[in-house]
């Protein structure tokens, strides 16, 4: 035997250690197979979140607590995201709910998400506010910030409160504690007085800033919230005007041989872009605010004008005629490589980039209809989001979620027209008046209030 | 006798010698020429496709009983009297009661770690001695300091770790079903879009066709398995419209097309989720809309009505460990 049949034995034994494991390799790779499921649908609803009161120690930080509740509560209402629960539903009592929520007694109210929060005086005449955000299902603390103010201030809290809590749940930056400027109109058709006015993003804190002796339009925010420039018909000149709000104090932007109108602010701030119509042709301007200068960006017989810088300042998309027909063009901040990036039928006007820079807003003349549209940069993803007889002017929210804009509805006997401002989502949904005291054009919505 | 001793220990070591050199005959080894037989080592990969082939796939036909039911179908038969089911998704349900053995269906209440007054210690309100950042009082648009409000990790923990063994919610828990009348809106739609004609732009890459190729390729390698021991399609999409109806999507968040966030879950015997884990732990703290979309799906597993997964019972060991993929792509 010996040697051969030893050799065997060894041989058996190898391919038994093989076929072993193969074995345990196979029983392994089963045991550790797991289920593997895409989820590629959802439900767009809005989230269910319970907004309690603010606890406030006296009476007085009482009813700031329930102001801010209130305010807070229809910030996220208004956004669509949100689905605020009727407090009269609510279980838990406020003086326990600072001691720990009892998330059971949430969750059978269906809360996806809880806010709470205490009023305190301070000794030197402030009040401390205070809030919290709770995920009711994971049972976890989100996020919770305090803040000391003048109690006339609480208004402004409350849209700061929100926008933490919008950005928690979202991911996104908030936009509530935000302004918008935008021309106030009063008078019969023939005599319409015009004048700049500005408000809190919900319509609050109204403010007139000229007296309508002279016709305004297009106002624009600077990214600074400090300044507005704005197109102004004073002395029957029309000419963009800096209009700074701390101050109040007015200057003509550049002495230019023609009209000047369409103003915009770069994002940083530093130049304004512009429409210049000299000779029977418009072109587009840039103005150096430092050092007053200006450059010519466009150079075409046709008309170029309503320029809008990207959210970067690297480009530029503006309205032209030169293809024919009034359509969408995006070229370089030095008003190199220029590309058309519509070529939908009708005429499209007022391009707008979106703070995000994903999208830009445009206004859309088909068929004696209008239309309020999103675009991407490159000319893709067209989609027409809101209808009317007359909408235009549209402006993003400082998140670049939301659009606002101004409609215009005929009376029953078309003798008279109402202008109101709106907003929507930038999906299309969500589309609500924003309430003025008086009709309302050319809306434009500052940045995030600093 | 000691010559007796030292012989006998001599024949027994000469025996072990002669065994183990193979001298004795004993069991022979095979005397006749070593036939080699062929052992083939096929890969798993093989095998798998192999069965798949043997067994018609059972994804084609929509059929509500696919491959596995070979046993059960008689008392199938005979328990329920009159099958002429004409829902599409509730298929699965029917067949799942008749061959298995009645799992305790709704066992036990799903959660019994419900966190209940229990004894609020250390009150601990929000106040602290927070570093205030600047009392500066603010100016004509009031500008308030923000300061983050301590946590309260310790306070939030404690519902948890008590096992509270009463539950003396006097509420009535299940109060209303599941409002299912939402008819599930289709995301197509979410994108509102006024323009009647066609898209007039060479339309961007379809991406239904890619996420069903994946999700093809991927079902079969990743169940290992017998075919009897998958999920079926139907089984599937019960699952997936379940956790749907509880997923609320933000249609508008920037990038949610290309955002996927995989989610692991551990189930329970009784179908609830015990335990879920974000897979990419980096990008749910780094990036802030990634975590949204992560949270929400996880707000999902949490959401009464996907408490307890539509799961088949009879194939626990299927389904106990699972990475459920939440990503919009292919419908927006």
């Amino acid at each position: 035997m010996t040697m051969s049949a030893f050799m065997t034995r060894c041989d058996r034994l190898a391919r038994l250690a093989v076929l072993a494991l193969a074995v345990l390799v196979a029983g392994a790779a089963a045991a550790r197979a797991e289920l593997r499921v895409d989820i590629t649908r959802g439900t767009v609803q809005p989230m269910p979140i319970a907004i309690t009161d603010l606890l406030g120690q006296g009476q007085s930080e009482g009813q700031i607590g329930r102001d801010i509740s209130a305010v807070v509560s229809a910030d996220l209402e208004r956004s669509g995201l949100f689905k605020p629960i009727d407090k009269r539903a609510f279980i838990q009592d406020l003086v326990s709910l600072q001691q720990q929520p009892r998330f059971a007694d949430w969750q059978v109210l269906r809360a996806q998400a809880l806010v709470s929060g205490t009023v305190e005086p301070q000794p030197d005449g402030l009040v401390r506010v205070a809030f919290r955000l709770w995920d009711v299902a994971a049972q976890q603390h989100l996020t919770g910030f305090a803040y000391r103010i003048e109690p006339k201030a609480w208004r402004r809290v409350a849209h700061k409160i929100a926008d933490q809590i919008y950005e928690r749940i979202t991911g996104e930056k908030g936009y509530f504690d935000s302004r918008v400027v935008y021309i106030a109109e009063s008078g019969p058709a023939n005599q319409r007085v015009k004048r700049l006015a500005v408000m809190d993003q919900d319509g609050e804190n109204n403010q007139f800033l000229t007296d309508g002796r002279s016709l305004v339009l297009t106002p624009r925010y600077s990214p600074t919230t400090e300044e507005i420039t704005y197109l102004s018909f004073f002395n029957n000149r029309p000419r963009v005007y800096l209009f700074n709000l701390e101050t109040g104090r007015q200057e003509v932007l550049g002495d230019f041989p023609g009209m000047t109108f369409a103003p915009r602010f770069s994002p940083d701030g530093n130049r304004v872009l512009m429409s210049m119509a000299a000779n029977g042709n418009t072109e587009i301007y840039a103005m150096d605010l430092r050092t007053r200068r200006t450059q010519q960006l466009t150079n075409h017989p046709a008309i170029d004008t309503a320029p809008s810088f990207s959210d970067d300042g690297s480009r530029i998309v503006f309205e032209s005629d030169r293809g024919g027909t009034q359509q969408l063009y995006v070229m370089g901040a030095d008003g190199s490589d220029v590309k058309r990036i519509t070529f939908g039928q009708g005429r499209y006007a007022n391009p707008v980039w979106s703070p995000r820079g994903d999208l830009i807003a445009f206004t859309r003349l088909y068929q004696g209809r209008f239309y309020i549209g999103v675009i991407r940069p490159d000319g893709t993803g067209e989609r027409l989001i809101t209808e009317a007889y007359h909408v235009e002017g549209p402006t993003w929210a400082p998140n670049g979620r939301v659009l606002m804009y101004f409609k215009e509805t005929p009376s029953s006997d078309g003798r008279s027209r109402r202008a109101r401002l709106y907003s929507i989502d930038l999906t299309g949904q969500n589309e609500r008046e924003v309430v003025t005291p008086m009709d309302a054009s050319d809306p434009a919505w500052s940045p995030l209030i600093p | 006798m000691r010559h007796g001793l030292i012989l006998s220990a001599v024949l027994h070591v000469s025996a072990v010698l002669l065994a183990v050199l193979g001298v004795l005959p004993g069991p022979k080894p095979l005397e006749m020429p070593v036939q080699a037989i062929p052992i083939e080592v096929v890969d798993i990969g093989e095998i798998t496709n192999t069965r798949i082939d043997e067994k018609p796939p059972e994804p084609k036909p929509p059929a509500p009983r696919p491959a596995a039911a070979a046993p059960p179908p008689p008392p199938a038969a005979a328990a329920p009297p009159p099958p002429p089911p004409p829902p599409q998704q509730r298929a699965p349900d029917p067949p799942k009661l008749a061959e298995a053995p009645p799992p305790p269906r709704p066992p036990e209440p799903p959660k019994a770690p419900e966190p209940e007054p229990v004894p609020v210690k250390a009150p601990e309100p929000p106040k602290a001695p927070e570093p205030e950042r600047k009392p500066e009082p603010p100016k004509p648009p009031p500008e308030p300091k923000k300061e983050q409000v301590a946590q309260k990790p310790p306070e939030q923990k404690q519902p948890e770790q008590k096992p509270p063994e009463k539950k003396p919610e006097p509420k009535p828990e299940p109060k209303k079903e599941p409002p299912k009348k939402d008819p599930q809106p289709d995301f197509n739609q979410l994108l509102k879009d006024l323009t009647k004609k066609e898209p007039q732009k060479p339309a961007p890459p379809q991406p239904q066709k890619q996420t069903e190729v994946a999700e093809a390729s991927r079902t079969p390698e990743s169940s290992a398995p017998r075919l009897s021991d998958r999920l079926t399609m139907s089984e599937q999409d019960a699952l997936i419209a379940q956790i749907a109806q509880c997923w609320f999507i933000d249609p508008g968040k920037p990038g949610i097309s290309d955002i996927s966030v995989e989610i692991r879950v551990q189930i329970g015997r009784d179908r609830t989720v015990q335990r879920a884990d974000v897979v990419d732990k980096a990008r749910f703290a780094s990036d802030r809309v990634f975590r949204s979309v992560a949270e929400s799906a996880m707000r999902a597993l949490h959401k009464e009505e996907c408490k307890q997964l539509n799961l088949p019972q009879e194939k626990f060991d299927t389904w106990r460990d699972a990475v459920l993929t939440f990503n919009p792509r292919d419908v927006m």
